[in-house]
């Protein structure tokens, strides 16, 4: 049985004049153990994605449809209590921002020993020591001290360091990080991507790695879901993904990267802007900048199906798939 | 006859300095130290002791981590703050001890192009307000129709559709917003333009849209740029040559292609080995010792020896300066110049 299951996931938000649909029909699977990555640009629904696996939506946002089942039970259909088990204990999560995450009047010592005891009965003292425990493996020197520091003493390094501790406090099967690094420098990022692995790998914890930065996905990820204007457009095992993309929006995606043109040519960026979520086109979301768009993806919905290796949601994939090895092969 | 203006480096930088004051009022600078009041003035040392200058034409990178002072020298660069200490030359003239008033002709030549393209738009203005504006004001002889010719050029030129001109800031997407701070920065015809971080707020999608745009820019108005961000990956396409800034110290400068072959201050490597590749199936970066020290009371020696596997007892005291190596680039780093580094 896998983790966790998303089927025919749905999420509206309730305007004043309309419902706008940020999340279309999404479904994917993570197996126990799994890191998989979810990427596309702002607006494509990524974040929105990891809100509602925790059932975190607030209004006006709502889960429309679907289930999402957590080891065989649908998170759903929970009730606030009952999710509130899980939340933290089993599946934890890791914001962009460590400074909102951290509650600023509490020290770190008091918001490990809150979370731990909220789900555990334990005295402080052990609590604490759980706390310095987990702290000396995400390699913060010196953790007695830290239980005692407030989180604007400490470096953004740091705190995210503190964060990942916090999460795997109560050793949670999954660990949902939404932008964990975009805040920091590369050289911290770098540090704390290695420091994600390691701990996932190790204590065998799912992950979901939410990020616009394919680099990121390509290192952390065995699989990749490509999202785009609320919808999966293409899935799969990342390898596969990054090197031979179906999805012409993906191609556009990695073609547009800085790396994949030689220095001072121009790059290959993709024309227009993803669609707001009121605007989304009848047919294929990524026509109106699909250079490949013929009349039916104007019209026509593309479903996500199997190809070859991965899953695409495009009508034109096998045309392209020839024309691209026609045209290496000539 | 040569041209003498082409005698000149278009930009001078010479022991740059920018300290900031911590504590400003006389109250703020008493302290308790071991029972004792005592006055004591705390500063950030944003910029120190920079020295590089800048070919006509060219791109140059400003590139480091947050707090290594890059945007503090875009700032010093276009007048909006004054240094501390040091001079900066504009085409053979000194401009920095220059009142705000001189500075205005100057203005027209330099231009600066921020982050944030919703916080460099008046959400007040339209987009035809917002780009006349600055025709306007460096232009007085120019005439109803002539600005709104000038305004309509540039917008074409940029990919600024005209039939946006009447509609406002906060209608438009971030891409769309810094296509058009782009534009009224190139309104005036600038030859020198400041970017900080243009890019960094935007998608992926969109970042390659606005670098095409300033690379056009470039060829077809000759433009120089001085290009901060602390994207490696845009370094490589974009700059010509780029310097690497360390707590506010110049680590290295090169050509882009010579520093990314082969980079050779240790801060460089790892900067560079830290940017995530598409090709890795894991991180795999050179682990830096501790974090950045604190600009306010900087190390003593080498800035960077508290993190560096190879310091030694001289980069602890002593401040390495820049040395030119046999293939042009300046390195300030003693392990280099004493050839002690493994490669």
């Amino acid at each position: 049985m896998s983790l966790l299951s998303v089927r025919d996931l749905s999420v509206k938000f309730a305007m004043r004049d309309q419902t706008v649909t940020a999340l279309n029909h999404i479904s994917f699977d993570l197996a126990k153990g799994e890191r998989l990555g979810i990427v596309g640009e702002s607006g494509a629904g990524k974040s929105i994605t990891g809100f509602a696996l925790m059932n975190l939506l607030s209004r006006p946002g709502f889960i429309d449809s679907g289930s999402i089942h957590f080891e065989g039970e649908d998170i759903v259909q929970m009730s606030e209590a009952q999710m509130r088990t899980i939340r933290g204990n089993r599946m934890a999560m890791i914001f962009q921002d460590p400074m909102v995450t951290l509650n600023p009047v509490l020290t770190i010592g008091q918001q490990m020993v809150e979370t731990l005891q909220a789900h555990r009965k334990l005295s402080k003292a052990e609590a604490e020591q759980i706390a310095i425990v987990k702290l000396r493996e995400v390699y913060i020197p010196s953790p007695e001290e830290r239980l005692g520091q407030y989180p604007h003493e400490l470096s953004g390094g740091m705190r995210q360091r503190i964060i990942i501790a916090i999460a795997l406090l109560l050793d949670p099967e999954l660990i949902i990080a939404d932008e964990p690094t975009t805040a920091l420098d590369v050289t911290i990022q770098a540090d704390i991507m290695e420091l994600l692995l390691e701990l996932c790998q190790s204590n065998k914890v799912g992950l979901i790695l939410i990020t616009h930065d394919l680099g990121v996905v390509s290192q952390m990820t065995e699989r990749t879901l490509v999202m785009y204007a609320g919808r999966i457009i293409e899935a799969g095992r990342t390898r596969e993904i990054i090197n031979d993309p179906q999805h012409p929006y993906t191609q556009g995606l990695i073609n547009a990267l800085p790396q994949q043109t030689l220095p001072g040519q121009r790059l290959k960026q993709i024309p227009g802007n993803m669609p707001g979520l009121d605007a989304v086109p009848v047919g294929c979301p990524f026509a109106p900048r699909c250079q490949f768009a013929v009349d039916h993806c104007r019209t026509t919905l593309p479903e996500l199906v199997r190809y070859g290796d991965v899953e695409v949601a495009c009508h034109e994939v096998n045309r392209l798939h020839e024309t691209r090895t026609e045209d290496q092969s000539a | 006859m040569k041209d003498m203006a082409s005698d000149h480096k278009i930009l001078e930088l010479k022991n740059l300095e920018k300290r900031f004051e911590l504590d400003k009022g006389f109250l703020e600078t008493l302290k308790l130290r071991g029972g004792r009041l005592v006055r004591e003035k705390r500063e950030v040392h944003a910029v120190n002791n920079v020295s590089l200058s800048m070919e006509r034409g060219e791109a140059l990178c400003v590139v480091g981590e947050s707090g290594c002072g890059k945007s503090t020298v875009a700032r010093l660069v276009a007048g909006l703050l004054e240094p501390s200490a040091g001079e900066i030359h504009y085409d053979g003239e000194r401009i920095d001890n220059k009142s705000r008033h001189e500075m205005l002709g100057l203005r027209k030549k330099m231009q600066m192009i921020f982050q944030n393209p919703y916080a460099s738009l008046n959400p007040r203005m339209t987009i035809q307000q917002a780009l006349e504006e600055p025709v306007r004001y460096h232009n007085p002889g120019l005439g109803r129709s002539g600005v709104k010719d000038k305004v309509e050029a540039v917008m074409k030129s940029v990919g600024v559709d005209p039939s946006w001109a009447a509609r406002y800031p906060h209608e438009f997407s971030g891409g769309q917003r810094q296509r058009i701070a782009i534009a009224r920065a190139l309104t005036v015809d600038p030859e020198f333009v400041i970017a900080d971080e243009p890019i960094s707020a935007l998608d992926v999608s969109i970042q390659a849209q606005v670098l095409n745009l300033m690379l056009e820019a470039k060829d077809e108005r000759g433009l120089t740029y001085m290009f901060i961000t602390h994207d490696l990956s845009v370094v490589q396409h974009f700059g010509t040559r780029v310097v690497v800034l360390y707590l506010g110290s110049i680590c290295e400068l090169a050509d882009t292609a010579t520093l990314f072959e082969s980079p050779k201050h240790p801060y460089t490597k790892a900067l560079l080995s830290a940017v995530p590749q598409l090709q890795d199936d894991k991180p795999s970066h050179i682990r830096l010792k501790g974090e950045i020290p604190t600009p306010i009371n900087l190390p003593t020696g080498c800035p960077f020896h508290s993190r560096c596997a190879f310091a030694d007892k001289r980069c602890m005291v002593e401040k390495p300066r820049p040395m030119q190596q046999p293939d042009g680039s300046l390195v300030a780093c003693h392990a280099v110049e004493e050839d002690r580094l493994d490669t």
